[in-house]
């Protein structure tokens, strides 16, 4: 009985308890091909994309894809809806994990603003032993000396002498078949190129002769005359002079007014949204496009033969006199914020992104599956990725845009690869034979802090609309005073200071790079 | 009436024939349990109409929240039609105010664009502001490169919006799901809209000179609302429809797959509730359709659950504490009960103060006392007895006597009075107990007397262990065996043999009577023998063989069933054997009785 009153007891007690009671690892993973892509879940990084006109507004593609599977690691991407966001986010301390940027890199090489490098791949152990002219190039923007990002696509001019592909510099696309339906009219000469636009505007009234991309604007015509697209140009003394001081800038003003005043450029690219520039082109309602030897005129064409199998965009064979002089110390550069949720895989991902088989994988794709290798380098790409660039549908299938560690060079004979070899040899190998990269000029940029900064920053906020308005004017007196405005104005804002002051730091930065280049050969 | 009463009856009867801790919790569970149960079905009802109305509070006022949640990101709407209509230099351009190409261009640059830019940085719910200008300008007019400004020729919305806004007011809003509806950059991240329009007026507001146009991402919106929708439907109303919101466990949006519906299912089961709140400044309006976490007979069931198991416990516990009462109310009975084949008996149970201990002290005191009045009443039979047995002897004697007295036999007279008076003295002394020697003694004295009386001879012989000589007995047991032999086996004119042994087997002494008179047949001695051992009967006490039913009972009386008379079938007559048990026969009669 006892028992049994306990058993009952228990089991009340049982049941009543029960009725009473009805009231990811930061390391990152290592890189295997045989792995199972679920196997882990991926660690999530927000990265805030400062290129308004970036094409990858997500993470999705056969290549992100592939990244996650080699490193962990996805990307919640935002892409900036102009340049004046990312001040707004660093003032507000709003970050994301990761910024990619290639502006306001002193800004954001900052302890306020990012973790150093150094630092974390000190304390996380991270093999990558970054290059003296990667580590160079990024510390020209860091005023404490120390290093927070390092800066994808750099090359010097050397880099390229056996490449097939073209660095970047600006190029203008035309439509051949319009050239061909006017009897191929020589453009050899900006006034050809002139005179080619009035054939056109006689022909095609409804055509726009000229538009101009919002990033590169008119490089390719400062290009065309000579100057190149470095800030600052060296003179004959020595000195350097601000690009927009130079005498051929002036002519290249006049040459582009007098487009305007033709009637072949329009005042409404001036105000155009960056990613909107390209559609007067892309839709057959312009005749040229003034872009970079980058804006891959594949997907150009595959969007004219959408409208028009006959339509054929190509890139104009360098004019007479062309010298492409470039200041390049690299692209943009990857921040590891203060912010971030997660510093050991971000600095472990950025690491791998600056790894030959990670810079080929984000912009040829996979090899073997999408490309190989063939003989001179150049990659032989798989019949279905070649059909996705002719459909272009190839940005948004396999999304080649997260290059954070990329290199130039690979993205070139990538994009060289796509090509019609015919069609652009000759062009490229022009451009090759007259490109000059001068890094030593942006390296000698004064920094956060420095007088000459301010001066430099209110001088490049302001400048476009000064040139805007030199441009768009109607006669040629008010094209003269609008030009003596636009050079009082630089005036008025120090450029001379600047100027002394560039020609004091470059004399000290461009024998680094000479006896970088020196040692490279 | 009558089943019900039949039926209350048979219960009634059935239960009275439970036993007690069955009944006890039979009148626990039908008058405590089921009531508390009833109570607590009655009391939950109560509790789940009050967490009804709880519940429903709080999805209202949740709705309420999610309305003003909404109707606060359409204030940033608002805040936007202010920020550019307090744009003198939007207004100049729109009204055609500057002087040159470049000034419009450098002014759209520098004053228009960068605050429609900060304006779309600032607000993520923001996607797209686009302004139609009535007054299309002269320079700036590719709907591709000034993207932000169109010419009202551009517009694409359905023309009874311009309408509205010309004569309805100020502002109008428009529900874009449809990508096709809408323009924007990019496509691809297409979200439904919710589109505001807003008049501009110049800057003197004397004429209207525009349309802005403001898309506010839907699902921003929506993922921000802080309504929970679980098991249950949220819907927008827009227009005569009903948009159904998903919710994917977090966050609430809008698919593009659903369709609208003119209204809104309501589901069938009793706790379905619909809901609404208005969104302010709009023509939406929140619909919330659902049903109560649990139902009425859900919630009250769960209530019954919990308080049955709360009874649960106290219910064990009751059962145990009456199982242990009645447990010893029960032995007792079984005790009594056992006590009405046996004979009433003590109930020996450790000492108790409690009721039933009290009981069972009062019962014991009670079989005592009883047992006591039956010690009287068996006292006074014995000497009753006994007086039977002296009334025919003394007169017969007596009688005699005076008889030799009359021959002037005065010596056998005097004989005889000798022992008359030995045989008398013994029988007169009524004592409880004697000894078998004794008792021998006094057959002796009675034989003699009898041959006195009758002047006969009879042999009387004796064989008794000398250790059977002390052997303690009943009072005057044997002589009247031996009378009942003298009267039954005499046969005329022969010497009568009466021999007495004694034996024992076990605890049984045995004295055996032996006459060789007339004996009797086997059929009469198994009669005998089976009437000596019936109850005593009147018929054996007043009729014949007084004595020996008189023997029988008294030794039955003193040794139980043991002991007793049995008449034995002897080839030359018949033995009356007395069987006595070897122990103290007081103490072996209490034994007996026991039993």
């Amino acid at each position: 009985m006892k028992i049994r009153v306990k058993r009952c007891l228990l089991a009340a007690l049982a049941l009543l308890f029960c009725l009473a009671a009805c009231g990811p690892g930061s390391s990152l993973p290592v890189p295997d091909r045989d792995a199972d892509p679920v196997a882990e879940e991926p660690v999530s990084l927000s990265c805030y994309i400062n290129h308004p006109w970036y094409v990858a507004g997500s993470f999705q593609g056969v290549i992100p894809e592939e990244i996650t599977r080699q490193t962990g690691v996805t990307l919640d991407v935002t892409v900036a809806t102009d340049n004046a966001q990312l001040g707004v986010m660093i003032a507000t301390q709003s970050l994301p994990d990761l910024i990619y940027s290639s502006s306001m890199l002193d800004r954001l090489s900052h302890a306020d603003v990012s973790l150093c490098y150094d630092d974390l791949l000190r304390e996380y152990d991270v093999d990558w032993l970054i290059g003296s002219d990667l580590r160079s190039n990024a510390l020209t923007f860091s005023s404490d000396g120390r290093l927070y990002t390092v800066l994808n696509h750099y090359s010097g001019t050397a880099d390229w002498q056996d490449v097939p592909g073209s660095p970047m510099t600006g190029s203008l696309l035309i439509r051949q078949d319009i050239l061909d339906a006017l009897g191929n009219p020589t453009i050899r000469t900006l006034e050809d190129l002139k005179a080619v636009y009035g054939m056109v505007r006689q022909a095609y009234p409804d055509l726009i002769p000229l538009v101009y991309d919002g990033e590169h604007r008119f490089n390719v015509f400062l290009n065309w005359f000579g100057l190149g697209t470095a800030e600052f140009v060296e003179q004959e003394d020595g000195g350097y002079r601000m690009l927009y001081r130079d005498s051929r800038y002036y002519e290249m003003l006049k040459y582009l007014n007098g487009l305007y005043r033709e009637g072949y450029l329009q005042a409404d690219n001036f105000v155009s949204e960056e990613s909107m520039t390209v559609v007067p082109y892309r839709t057959g309602n312009a005749f040229s496009y003034s872009g970079c030897t980058q804006n891959s005129n594949v997907s150009m064409n595959a969007y004219l033969q959408e409208l028009d199998e006959g339509y054929h965009s190509v890139e104009l064979f360098p004019l007479e006199g062309a010298r492409y002089i470039v200041s390049d110390i690299g692209w943009s550069g990857s921040f590891i914020t203060t912010q971030n949720s997660d510093p050991e895989t971000s600095i472990r991902f950025i690491a791998w992104m600056f790894t030959p088989e990670a810079q080929t994988l984000t912009q040829w794709g996979r090899e073997g599956i999408d490309y190989t290798l063939g003989t001179d380098g150049v990659p032989v790409f798989s019949e279905d990725l070649l059909d996705s660039v002719a459909r272009n549908s190839f940005a948004r299938e396999y999304n080649p845009w997260f290059y954070f560690g990329g290199s130039a060079i690979v993205e070139a004979m990538g994009r060289y690869a796509v090509l019609n070899t015919e069609d652009y040899e000759q062009t490229y190998d022009a451009i090759r034979e007259n490109y000059e990269n001068y890094p030593w000029v942006v390296a000698a940029l004064p920094t956060a802090g420095q007088p000459e900064k301010e001066i430099y920053d209110k001088i490049m906020s302001n400048y476009v609309t000064y040139e805007t308005k030199t441009i768009l004017s109607v006669a040629d007196e008010e094209f003269e005073e609008n030009y003596r405005s636009f050079m009082d104005h630089l005036e008025k804002s120090g450029v001379l200071q600047l100027e002394e002051f560039m020609t004091k730091s470059i004399k000290e930065r461009k024998p680094q790079y000479l006896e970088s280049a020196e040692n490279t050969k | 009436m009558k089943p019900l009463k039949l039926f209350f009856q048979r219960i009634k009867k059935q239960s009275g024939s439970l036993q007690m801790p069955r009944r006890f919790l039979l009148y626990y569970l039908l008058l405590i349990f089921l009531p508390m149960l009833i109570f607590f079905a009655w009391y939950s009802r109560g509790l789940v109409r009050e967490r009804q109305n709880e519940q429903r509070y709080e999805y209202q006022l949740m709705l309420d929240h999610s309305a003003e949640f909404f109707s606060s990101f359409l204030q940033q709407s608002n805040f936007v039609y202010d920020t550019l209509q307090s744009n003198t230099a939007l207004l100049n351009m729109m009204e055609n105010n500057l002087y040159s190409v470049s000034e419009e261009v450098v002014t759209y640059q520098t004053q228009i664009k960068p605050t429609i830019s900060s304006i779309l940085s600032a607000n993520s719910v923001i996607d797209e502001i686009f302004i139609y200008r009535h007054v299309p300008s002269q320079t700036l007019n590719n709907a591709n490169m000034i993207y932000y400004v169109q010419a009202i020729g551009d517009f694409t919305y359905p023309g009874h919006i311009l309408e509205a806004l010309e004569t309805a007011g100020s502002s109008y809003d428009y529900l874009a799901l449809d990508e096709t509806e809408v323009r924007r950059k990019d496509m691809d991240s297409f979200s439904p809209e919710l589109i505001l329009f807003y008049n501009i007026y110049g800057r003197d507001y004397s004429k209207v000179i525009g349309v802005l146009e403001v898309q506010l991402d839907l699902n921003h919106i929506l993922r921000a609302l802080d309504f929970v929708s679980g098991k249950n439907m949220l819907y927008m109303r827009y227009g005569d429809l009903y948009y159904p919101i998903s919710f994917d466990g977090k966050q609430h949006f809008y698919s593009p797959d659903s369709q609208p519906q003119p209204d809104i299912p309501v589901s069938a089961k009793s706790g379905a509730q619909i809901l609404t709140a208005k969104v302010k400044n709009t023509d939406l309006e929140l619909y919330a359709s659902f049903d109560l976490e649990v139902t009425n007979w859900q919630q009250i069931l769960n209530y019954i659950a919990i308080s049955f198991s709360i009874l649960l416990l106290p219910t064990i516990l009751f059962c145990v504490i009456i199982y242990r009462y009645a447990a010893r109310l029960m032995r007792f009975s079984r005790h009594i009960r056992h006590s009405g084949k046996n004979g009433l008996t003590s109930y020996e149970v450790a000492a108790r103060t409690d009721e039933i201990g009290t009981v069972i002290r009062e019962y014991n005191q009670m079989i005592d006392s009883l047992r006591h009045a039956e010690q009287l009443k068996n006292d006074a039979n014995y000497y009753a007895l006994s007086s039977q047995i002296n009334p025919h002897f003394i007169f017969n004697t007596l009688e005699n006597v005076r008889m030799r007295i009359e021959l002037e036999k005065y010596t056998e007279a005097s004989d005889m009075l000798f022992v008359l008076s030995r045989f008398f003295r013994y029988n007169i002394s009524l004592r409880r107990e004697s000894t078998l020697l004794d008792e021998l003694t006094h057959i002796q004295n009675y034989l003699q007397i009898y041959h006195y009386r009758q002047n006969k001879s009879i042999c009387f012989t004796v064989d008794i262990p000398e250790h059977f000589v002390n052997f303690r007995c009943p009072f005057c047991i044997l002589q009247p065996i031996v009378e009942n032999s003298m009267r039954h086996g005499k046969k005329m004119e022969e010497v009568l043999w009466i021999a007495v042994s004694v034996s024992e087997a076990g605890e049984l002494v045995y004295v055996d009577i032996f006459d060789d008179g007339k004996g009797m047949s086997g059929d009469d001695v198994k009669k005998l023998n089976e009437r000596l051992n019936q109850p005593p009967s009147e018929e054996i006490s007043t009729g014949g063989s007084v004595g020996l039913a008189n023997v029988n009972e008294r030794l039955k009386y003193f040794y139980g069933e043991r002991g007793g008379l049995t008449f034995i079938k002897e080839p030359n007559g018949l033995t009356c054997r007395a069987a006595f048990v070897c122990t103290n026969f007081e103490t072996a009669g209490k034994g007996e009785a026991k039993k």
